[in-house]
């Protein structure tokens, strides 16, 4: 078997299902920050954007506290299901979940923010009730600046490193992404093997940002 | 059509807080609300479509009540069946041509439109000129093709009202003329009553049967027009109509022959 199959495949696994995860968090809240006023708003909005400030090992230690053996998800999780997120690819998503999606968050909030209050109003007069204006208008014409957030989550996903080594650990075959194979490599003096993952995963990620350029200038 | 509007309503924002008390009514098919900018005409319109909630008052469109605060009505936007064509027009960004006329006639769970549909939108894109932009994007259409648009999808609900807020402001001077003349036609061809306001008195002068001038918030004259007239033409009629307006003192830059906005 090739051995730069198997991190290749279980990032994109792991940067698809996290780019998803964060759609499915991160544009309601995007929505619903953009559309209401409260007063703890703004204080909300810093901790949405905190996973982009603070280091990913300091994310990965939260999560190893909070879905570890003795960690209160953790514990819940394996009593009630008996599974453990701990050294699993499937921890690697929830890692690179939490690293990622701040990013489709602020681009939808900005995106939602730009949609004219009268295009909605136009929407309201002709018959339609909120939830369907939301899906036939709003998210329309937001899905440019939506679609070009969750390019730069897929880029990040790929490239997630710190708080996927701590959380998901290095299981080649298993739990090793790419950004964690070249670390792999290098540490190993495997420098042919480092050349090829690092230009893989240059290649995809200047890809994604190629496309994420391509779908943010104004629209027509 | 008798339209009945009552109501009060308080705006405020950070800097100024502004009392918005209205009351006019009307039997005739064209109302014309004259005010400058800022007199809460765009307010007005918007509590009759229900984007805005008054705190008190009523509102009725042909014997329909879409608002009454003492007997607790207050329908939404989308059951009031007005039709709405607003400044900037708000045509959808993302829909074609037809797909905006269209849009009043699809909703969750009904997506295909029906033979009979089908043809109205065809009609009203006929009776607007724009059958040939069908399949164009708002985006590259001109401001007077983007203004029949925002009508054609307006009318397509058989609204029970039309309401428009400065359709006209941003077309230069000979296409408001055509395009007044325009709405003159489909106003009487869908027979559907229209309130639109305006600061140009060229626009009270064609389209107004009913002229409700507003000042600061509050209905300063309410004039049936169509008698006032008479015989009277031309300059005198237009100078009267500056008088009803209350133009005439102070600065005026809605004096006709004055008001040229070329189209940006």
């Amino acid at each position: 078997m090739d051995p730069g199959n198997t991190p290749i495949l279980l990032t994109l696994k792991v940067a698809s299902l996290a780019t998803l995860a964060s759609a499915l968090i991160g544009i309601p809240l995007a929505r619903w920050i953009a559309c209401s006023r409260f007063r703890l708003r703004d204080g909300l909005d810093a901790m949405l954007m905190l996973p982009m400030v603070l280091p990913p090992t300091v994310l990965g230690y939260y999560l190893i506290v909070l879905l570890g053996r003795n960690g209160p998800l953790g514990r819940w999780l394996e009593q009630s299901f008996g599974v453990s997120l701990m050294f699993t690819w499937q921890g690697a998503v929830v890692a690179a979940t939490l690293v990622a999606f701040p990013l489709v968050y602020k681009a939808s909030r900005a995106a939602f923010e730009d949609v004219e209050a009268t295009l909605e109003n136009a929407a309201r007069t002709l018959g339609s009730h909120e939830l369907e204006l939301f899906f036939r208008v709003t998210l329309p014409v937001a899905a440019r600046g939506i679609v070009a957030g969750l390019m730069l989550t897929f880029a990040r996903a790929m490239g997630e490193f710190g708080a996927t080594l701590m959380i998901a650990g290095n299981l080649p075959g298993k739990t090793q992404t790419l950004s964690i194979a070249i670390y792999d490599a290098v540490q190993s003096g495997q420098e042919e093997h480092a050349l090829l993952l690092v230009g893989v995963i240059s290649v995809l990620c200047v890809g994604v940002l190629w496309m994420a350029g391509r779908l943010l200038p104004s629209r027509p | 059509m008798r339209l009945d509007v009552d109501f009060s309503l308080t705006l405020e924002s950070r800097q100024r807080r502004f009392e918005l008390k209205v009351a006019f009514s009307s039997e005739e098919d064209r109302v014309v609300m004259f005010g400058q900018s800022g007199a809460g005409k765009s307010s007005t319109l918007q509590v009759i479509a229900g984007l805005r909630k008054p705190e008190r008052g009523r509102i009725v469109v042909g014997g329909r009540t879409l608002f009454d605060r003492e007997r607790n009505i207050d329908l939404p936007a989308r059951e009031r069946r007005v039709g709405y064509v607003f400044q900037d027009y708000a045509l959808f960004p993302h829909l074609t041509v037809w797909g905006n006329v269209a849009y009043g006639l699809k909703h969750f769970g009904k997506w295909r439109l029906t033979e009979e549909e089908r043809a109205r939108v065809a009609e009203l894109l006929r009776l607007t000129g724009l059958t040939p932009f069908a399949e164009a994007r708002p985006g590259s259409l001109s401001g007077g093709q983007r203004q029949r648009v925002a009508l054609a999808r307006a009318l397509i609900t058989q609204p029970s009202v039309l309401l428009l807020d400065e359709p006209f402001a941003a077309l230069d001077a000979r296409l408001r003329r055509r395009m007044r003349d325009e709405l003159v036609d489909m106003q009487q061809c869908f027979a559907v009553p229209l309130v639109l306001i305006t600061h140009d008195l060229q626009d009270v002068e064609r389209l107004a049967q009913t002229l409700v001038v507003i000042d600061l918030g509050q209905v300063t004259r309410t004039v049936s027009t169509g008698a006032l007239r008479g015989s009277r033409g031309g300059e005198a009629w237009m100078t009267e109509l500056a008088h009803l307006c209350g133009v005439l003192e102070g600065p005026a830059p809605c004096l006709p022959g004055t008001s040229t906005v070329n189209e940006v």
